[in-house]
C-alpha cells in the first residue's frame, strides 16, 4: 500500500496547476502534473494516481476525449475543471464517466472535499447497512429514514430517491442518472417527475424556509447530498 | 472624467454600435480617396428632380413675364439655381444652372424660340447669368458636402470621446482590484518571513479574494453583456422550484446584501415552472445587488414571487431613495450610472438583468413605491405544473 495518496492534473495552465498543486500537497497528496491529454494519459498508466483533475479544454484534445479514452480501461476517480456556463458540458462528461466537476474560479476548501468524496468510491465500496451525515440518518435493512432522531415517513418513490442520492453522497448525480435509477429507462425524459419528488423529499427532510442544505440543486445537471454541515 | 455619465450627447447604445464607432463610417470615399456629397438621394432621381423644377420654374416665369419683362426673369431663374444648391449635389444643380441658362434664352429673350440673341447687352446679361449660375450652383454644393463632412467628424469625434470614456470605465474597474491584489500579496510576502500576525495575514488574504471576486464580477459583467448583445443566449428551461430559485439569488448576492434583512414571500402551493434556471437567477441576483448598493443602511429587501394567469411575477422591492424621474427611463441602458456615483461599478447590472429577462420573453419594469423605495417587477409567461396534482403522501 502506498502511504501517501496520489492525484493527477491534467491543465495547460500552469497557473492552475502550480494552485492545485499547492492545495492538494496541503491535503497530503503526492501531486504529478500533464501539460496535454496525451501525456495525461500516459502519466495515468505510469503512475496510477488515486484520483485525477482534468480541465475540459485542453490543448490538444478535448477532456471529454481524454475521459472516454480512460474509462475504457481506468475507473480512476475524475474531478472535471470547467469554467462556468457549461452545463451541458458538465453533464456530457459525468455521463461519460467523471466522478464529480468543480468550477472555475474554484474555492479550494470545495474542491479539496470533492476530491475526499471522489476518492471515497475507490477505498470502499460501501456496504454500510446505514447511513449517517448530519441530521440525516437513513437504515437501509429496515428502510428507515431519520432526521434529528425522528422518524419520517417517505413513499416508495421518495425513498428509492433519497436512497440513489445517499449510495453518492457528497457527488452530483445527474437528472439522468436519478430518473433511470428510480423510475426506469424509460422516463429518462420525465424530468418534472424528478423535480417534484425532490420538492417533496425537500419539505419532509429540510428545516422550513430556508434554502436546501441537505439535498442541493446543481442547475442543469442534477442534485447533491450534501455530507457537509455547518 | 471616469463616469460615462458626464459624455456630453446622448451615449445610447445606440452610439457604440459597431457602424458609427467606426470613423468616418458614414461618409463613403470615392476612388481619388475624397470624401464625397453625402447620398441624400438617389443621383437619377436628383437629375430628374432638377429636370422637373426648371420646368415647372419656366412656366411660373413664362405667366410672370407680361408683368416683369423678360430681364428679371434671369433673377428668378438664379433663386431657382440658388435653391437647387441647397437641396441637390453638384452635378444635378449644375444641370438647374445650364437647363435654365437655356430655356430663359430660348424663350424669353428675343428673338423667341431661337438660341439667337439678337441685343448685344441681352447676350451679356445671359453670358453673366450663365457663369453666376454655374458658380452659385457649385459653391452651394461645395458648402452642403462641407457640412456633411463637419457632422461626420463630429459624429466620429463623439464616438471616439464616448469609446475613450468606456475605456476609462472599464480599465479602472479591472485596475483597483488588480492594484488591490497585487499590493496585499506583496505585503504577505513581506511579512511572511517573520510571520507575527496572523490577523493581518488574514485581512491581506481577504483583500486579494475580495478583489479577485471584484474581477470576476466586472468580466462576467462584459461576457454577459456581450452574449447578450451577439444574441446567443437561447434559455434552456427545466422544471423550477421558484422559492429555490429566489433563494439561491440571495445566496449569489449575500456579499452585495450585506446583512440587510431579506423578506421572501412565496406562496406554499406555487407550481413548478418551466424556465431558465440559471437566467432568471441571475436576473435576480442583479436585481438584489441593485437594490443592495443603492440601499443605505440595513433597509430590508422584499422578494415576492407569485404565479398568476400563465405568468411568473417576481418583485423585488426595496426602501432605498427610489428612482428620480429623469432617470427612469435610462436605468436600463448599459453603462448608466444614478447619480450617487459612489457606487463604483459598470453600469451594466440593470441592463443585463432586463436583457436576460427579454431573452426569456419576459419583461422588467421598475416604479417607484408608495412610501419610498423602488420596486422591480419581472413578468415571465410560463408553463407550469401543479405540484399537489402528483403523488405526495403516502
Amino acid at each position: 500500500m502506498k502511504s501517501a495518496r496520489s492525484a493527477l492534473i491534467i491543465d495547460d495552465e500552469k497557473q492552475i496547476r502550480r494552485l492545485l498543486r499547492l492545495a492538494l500537497e496541503g491535503a497530503e497528496h503526492h501531486v504529478y502534473e500533464a501539460e496535454t491529454g496525451e501525456t495525461g494519459l500516459a502519466e495515468i498508466v505510469h503512475r496510477r494516481p488515486d484520483v485525477v483533475l482534468l480541465d475540459l479544454g485542453l490543448p490538444d484534445m478535448e477532456g471529454l476525449k481524454v475521459l472516454r479514452r480512460l474509462r475504457e480501461w481506468s475507473d480512476v476517480p475524475v474531478l472535471i475543471l470547467s469554467v462556468r456556463d457549461d452545463a451541458d458540458e458538465k453533464v456530457a462528461a459525468l455521463d461519460a464517466g467523471a466522478d464529480d466537476y468543480v468550477t472555475k474560479p474554484f474555492d479550494t476548501a470545495e474542491l479539496l472535499a470533492r476530491v475526499r468524496v471522489a476518492q471515497r468510491r475507490s477505498l470502499t465500496e460501501t456496504g454500510e447497512p446505514v447511513f449517517n451525515s448530519g441530521p440525516l440518518c437513513v437504515d437501509f435493512a429496515v428502510r428507515q429514514v431519520k432526521v434529528r432522531g425522528e422518524e419520517i415517513r417517505l413513499t416508495p418513490t421518495e425513498y428509492s430517491l433519497l436512497r440513489a442520492l445517499v449510495q453518492n453522497a457528497g457527488k452530483v448525480v445527474t437528472h439522468r442518472q436519478l430518473l433511470r435509477t428510480v423510475w426506469g429507462e424509460k422516463a429518462e425524459s420525465q424530468a418534472q417527475y424528478l423535480r417534484v419528488y425532490v420538492t417533496h423529499l425537500r419539505k419532509k427532510l429540510e428545516a422550513r424556509g430556508n434554502v436546501p442544505r441537505l439535498i442541493k440543486t446543481e442547475v442543469g445537471i442534477g442534485y447533491r447530498l450534501s455530507t457537509e454541515h455547518q | 472624467m471616469r463616469y460615462i455619465t458626464d459624455v456630453p450627447g446622448p451615449f445610447s447604445s445606440r452610439a457604440i454600435e459597431p457602424q458609427s464607432s467606426e470613423p468616418f463610417a458614414g461618409a463613403k470615399t470615392n476612388s481619388e480617396g475624397r470624401v464625397s456629397s453625402p447620398p441624400s438621394l438617389a443621383p437619377v432621381k436628383e437629375y430628374i428632380m432638377a429636370v422637373i423644377g426648371v420646368a415647372i420654374l419656366t412656366v411660373a416665369c413664362w405667366l410672370l413675364t407680361p408683368l416683369t419683362g423678360y430681364g428679371a426673369i434671369s433673377l428668378i431663374f438664379l433663386l431657382g439655381v440658388l435653391l437647387a444648391g441647397m437641396v441637390l449635389n453638384r452635378g444635378p444643380v449644375l444641370l438647374v444652372a445650364a437647363l435654365s441658362a437655356l430655356s430663359w434664352n430660348f424663350l424669353f429673350i428675343p428673338p423667341l424660340f431661337t438660341l439667337h440673341i439678337a441685343k448685344f447687352e441681352d447676350a451679356l446679361t445671359f453670358a453673366t447669368y450663365f457663369i453666376i449660375a454655374i458658380t452659385v450652383g457649385s459653391l452651394t454644393a461645395q458648402l452642403k458636402a462641407r457640412e456633411h463632412l463637419a457632422a461626420q467628424v463630429q459624429l466620429a469625434h463623439d464616438s471616439e470621446q464616448l469609446r475613450k470614456t468606456l475605456l476609462d470605465c472599464v480599465s479602472h474597474e479591472f485596475k483597483t482590484p488588480l492594484a488591490a491584489i497585487g499590493a496585499a500579496s506583496q505585503e504577505l510576502s513581506r511579512l511572511a518571513p517573520n510571520f507575527q500576525d496572523p490577523q493581518m495575514l488574514i485581512e491581506l488574504a481577504s483583500e486579494i479574494r475580495d478583489g479577485s471576486r471584484r474581477l470576476n464580477r466586472v468580466v462576467d459583467n462584459l461576457l454577459d453583456m456581450n452574449r447578450l448583445e451577439s444574441g446567443v443566449i437561447r434559455p434552456k428551461r427545466e422544471w423550477c422550484d421558484v422559492r429555490e430559485l429566489l433563494q439561491s439569488a440571495v445566496e449569489i448576492e449575500r456579499e452585495s446584501i450585506n446583512g440587510r434583512d431579506i423578506r421572501l414571500d412565496v406562496p406554499e402551493e406555487i407550481p413548478l415552472a418551466l424556465l431558465d434556471h440559471t437566467l432568471i437567477e441571475q436576473a435576480v441576483a442583479k436585481l438584489l445587488a441593485n437594490a443592495g448598493s443603492h440601499t443605505p443602511g440595513r433597509l430590508p429587501i422584499e422578494i415576492d414571487g407569485e404565479y398568476r394567469n400563465g405568468h411568473l411575477l417576481i418583485s423585488i422591492s426595496d426602501r432605498g431613495p427610489g428612482i428620480p424621474v429623469e432617470a427612469i427611463d435610462r436605468l436600463f441602458e448599459k453603462f448608466y450610472r444614478g447619480d450617487d456615483r459612489k457606487t463604483g461599478g459598470l453600469g451594466l447590472g440593470l441592463s443585463i438583468a432586463r436583457g436576460l429577462i427579454e431573452a426569456h420573453g419576459g419583461r422588467l419594469t421598475v416604479e417607484n413605491r408608495d412610501g419610498g423605495g423602488a420596486r422591480f417587477t419581472i413578468r415571465l409567461p410560463v408553463s407550469v405544473t401543479d405540484i399537489n396534482s402528483m403523488e405526495a403522501t403516502p
